[in-house]
């Protein structure tokens, strides 16, 4: 009888050795190579033959599999290792110094990966099929996990099922070390959308030698209101921002031009359409009934993160036996923030979960992108061990 | 020894006929005479007592089992709905009321609860009280009937310490077919409070917009401006609506008027978005009207009812006797709360408790219309369930429950 448990525990500072690494030489977006090699170096200390690992995906992701004795279908375990672009304050001995800083947790989930490719190779043996683990960049711009895709990460062997992590403090009302998940959507889309409003422009005397489109923006915001306080289902989160307007250069020239830039974050591919559908129409419309035309750009970001109900109940199961059936939660809501691992869940079923990394009892409340966000290091070993277990046990 | 399932299956003739009976006799508002009756004679055939002429026809009756222990409510709502009944049933009604929203359904199913319970009473470890309520639909002026029957002691002697109900037919068709039962552990319906608005301007005539203060203009602006509450300031998990459903002004097309009335509605989940809604719809209206130099006088109706928040708890002990009732697969969560009302409410606000979903509509049967329509019709096959889930819940609760 394996005790993963007792194994990830026995591992821990081999976990936090390489977190503490990854976090002292934070890099960002797609541009990892010091991340890709430093994980290639690991994986091959622990018996990854050079040939299982491979790297350069998509710039610098990187992919190993682990074959177990007996075939079957083909697990993934991601984890996404990027940083971002923030001065460290958090006086950590171990606290990078490059300008730059993993105050998201990647460090951390690329590290309890690593320890779950560690407990693994030790149980290769008991493994039907295979567990491929991808390493991705460029989480934090949204851009890694579409390039590896793009360059083939989930064939050769093709991926059945996909599972991963975010640590932190995402969600509130969890102790430090208990597991968040959701059945169905857990965090938003985000695409941004660009509207220009083209009118004719004039001297700020004669309004009525111009067609305004100041005055079409002004309408046009407020009718965007109206799609979703009006047109999508109650019950189904949805956001609409507009955080940038810019028209004019001169306080009494009306201009020829106004553009405004926003996001949208929806839970479902549905009511994502709509939206783009409703933004482009509300748009036209509203500037064509204002003598002016609009130009709608819809740039489509990550997809929602869509949680696969059957492989939740797996990951319960699993946490049921790793940690006890009541460190697992329910998160209380959906975040209305994105994950670009839902590019994977997009074409592979699987589950995105939350491990409550932060300690408060520590000192450890700064949110996430904060100078001073920290993990609690003693809490390592349970990504390690869940992956693992999942691993070993889901094709139950 | 027949459990319960078993009684309730047995009952399943019985209960049809009694739904039959109501079926034909619907009676509208608090105005329930002839129901109030007919519950009264069953309780007398089944020797339960009771307590009639609450708020009106409501009828209270207290079934006390042979331990002591807790007092368990199930609430039935029996009043009908101002519609001409279009199903060519056998036993539709004449009367030129329907009972159109399944509360015929209710009331038998209740019955048959009573009657379970009651042919158990040895075994009873407690008190159940049975809440036969009039006027769920709404009345004229005012709260509904739950609220005047709770104002009339409803709950009291013995007051209850848990409650449950149910709303049978087509509500959250989509994942539920008939034989199972849905549950939800929060908010489950949605409060459905009405607002009005006054708009005070300044008539003119339709010439001369500078010696008015136009209320159609600030009204507009108001209903535009009231989109934000929901775009911009609710949380976007947190499910709210604000509709205007009347606006009127004016009697010429070219006078300006000096007042516009908007009423609408809001539907929240909470009461603590209820109150969110309430406060802001005021201060944008007032803010708006007083920016165009206008005012407002702002009503808000609080008898709403309020939203109907399940309790937890109380949901997961239902979930498992309707569990071992149906068996797992028949056994669903209600994914996505209705903006719908029901004012249950005002009997959950006061007791911790759970309403829960009976799906009686058969496609398959032709039971393809909505709530509230002339055609109308539930599939009686599946009555026997809703007795069966609440008298083992009820049995099960208060054994479990000392």
């Amino acid at each position: 009888m394996i005790n993963i448990q007792d194994e990830a525990k026995a591992i821990l500072s081999e976990i936090i050795e390489w977190r503490r690494h990854i976090h002292a030489n934070p890099e960002l977006g797609l541009e990892t190579p010091e991340t890709e090699a430093y994980i290639v170096q690991a994986l091959e200390g622990m018996g990854f033959p050079s040939t299982s690992i491979r790297k350069g995906i998509g710039g610098h992701g990187v992919a190993a599999l682990l074959e177990g004795d007996e075939p079957g279908p083909v697990l993934a375990i991601r984890a996404d290792c990027d940083a971002l672009p923030i001065k460290e304050e958090t006086g950590l001995p171990f606290a990078a110094t490059n300008g730059c800083m993993h105050a998201c947790a990647h460090d951390v989930h690329t590290a309890m990966a690593l320890g779950a490719a560690q407990l693994l190779m030790k149980h290769r043996h008991e493994l039907k099929g295979s567990v491929k683990f991808i390493f991705q960049p460029a989480e934090e711009n949204v851009v890694g996990a579409k390039a590896m895709i793009d360059d083939g990460v989930l064939e050769n062997p093709k991926v059945d099922a996909l599972i991963g992590l975010h640590s932190g403090l995402l969600w509130k009302g969890y102790a430090a070390g208990e597991i968040g998940y959701s059945h169905g959507g857990m965090m938003a889309s985000a695409d941004r959308f660009l509207i220009t409003l083209k009118g004719k422009g004039g001297h700020g005397a004669t309004p009525h030698l111009t067609a305004d489109p100041i005055v079409m923006a002004g309408h046009l915001i407020c009718r965007l209101q109206t799609i979703l306080s009006r047109e999508v289902n109650p019950v189904d989160p949805g956001v609409l921002t507009i955080g940038r307007v810019t028209g004019g250069s001169a306080y009494n020239i009306i201009p020829g031009e106004c553009v405004l830039e926003g996001t949208v974050r929806v839970l479902d591919v549905e009511t994502r359409k709509m939206m783009e559908e409703r933004i482009r129409e509300l748009a036209e419309s509203t500037a064509a009934s204002m003598r002016g035309e609009a130009v709608v750009e819809y740039i489509p970001g990550p997809p929602p993160v869509i949680n696969d109900s059957a492989m939740t109940d797996k990951l319960l199961a699993t946490v049921a036996e790793v940690l006890g059936e009541e460190k697992a939660k329910e998160i209380p809501e959906p975040s209305m923030g994105a994950e670009d691992v839902a590019y994977f869940l997009e074409r592979v079923p699987g589950t995105f979960f939350f491990h409550a990394g932060s300690n408060p009892e520590k000192g450890q409340t700064y949110p996430h992108h904060n100078s001073k966000f920290d993990i609690d290091e003693d809490t390592l070993w349970i990504g390690s061990a869940l992956f693992a277990h999942f691993a070993l046990n889901w094709q139950k | 020894m027949e459990t319960m399932k078993e009684q309730a299956l047995a009952l399943q003739e019985q209960i049809v006929a009694w739904r039959r009976d109501l079926h034909q006799m619907p009676e509208t508002q608090m105005d329930t005479v002839q129901t109030e009756a007919y519950i009264c004679a069953r309780l007398d055939e089944m020797g339960i007592p009771y307590r009639k002429g609450v708020a009106g026809h409501g009828v209270v009756a207290v079934l006390e089992g042979a331990k002591p222990g807790k007092v368990f409510a199930v609430r039935a709502d029996c009043d009908g709905l101002p519609i001409k009944e279009e199903t060519d049933l056998p036993f539709a009604s004449k009367n030129g009321c329907m009972h159109a929203c399944g509360h015929d359904v209710h009331t038998a199913m209740a019955l048959g609860t009573a009657k379970i319970l009651a042919d158990n009473k040895d075994k009873l470890e407690g008190t159940v009280k049975f809440i036969f309520q009039p006027g769920e639909e709404g009345c004229k002026e005012g709260y509904g009937g739950a609220k005047r029957m709770l104002d009339d002691g409803a709950l009291d002697n013995p007051r209850p310490d848990v409650i449950v109900g149910l709303h049978t037919g087509a509500i959250w068709k989509e994942d539920f077919k008939p034989g199972d039962i849905g549950y939800h552990y929060s908010g489950i319906m949605a409060c459905m409070d009405r607002f009005e608005l006054l708009v005070k301007g300044k008539g003119s005539h339709g010439a001369y917009p500078h010696g008015s203060i136009d209320p159609v203009s600030i009204a507009c602006q108001i209903i535009s401006e009231l989109q934000t509450i929901v775009s911009r300031e609710m949380n976007p998990v947190e499910p709210a609506v604000i509709s205007i459903g009347e606006i009127h002004a004016g009697t010429a097309f070219n006078v300006i008027p000096g007042e516009c009335r908007i009423s609408g509605t809001v539907r929240a989940l909470t009461n603590d978005t209820r109150k969110f809604l309430a406060t802001r719809i005021e201060e944008i209206a007032r803010t708006v009207a007083q920016g165009m130099r206008g005012d407002i006088e702002f009503h808000y109706g609080w008898e709403g009812p309020a939203p109907v928040v399940n309790n937890a708890e109380v949901t997961e002990e239902l979930r498992k006797v309707a569990v071992a009732i149906l068996g797992e697969e028949h056994v669903k969560e209600i994914k996505n709360p209705s903006m719908g009302g029901e004012d249950i409410a005002f009997f959950l606000e006061e007791v911790p408790g759970t309403f829960f979903f009976h799906p009686s509509c058969n496609e398959e049967k032709g039971q393809t219309y909505p709530h509230h329509n002339s055609r109308f019709a539930v599939d009686e096959d599946v009555l026997w369930i809703g007795s069966a889930v609440m008298s083992t819940m009820a049995m099960e609760w208060l054994k479990n429950h000392k």
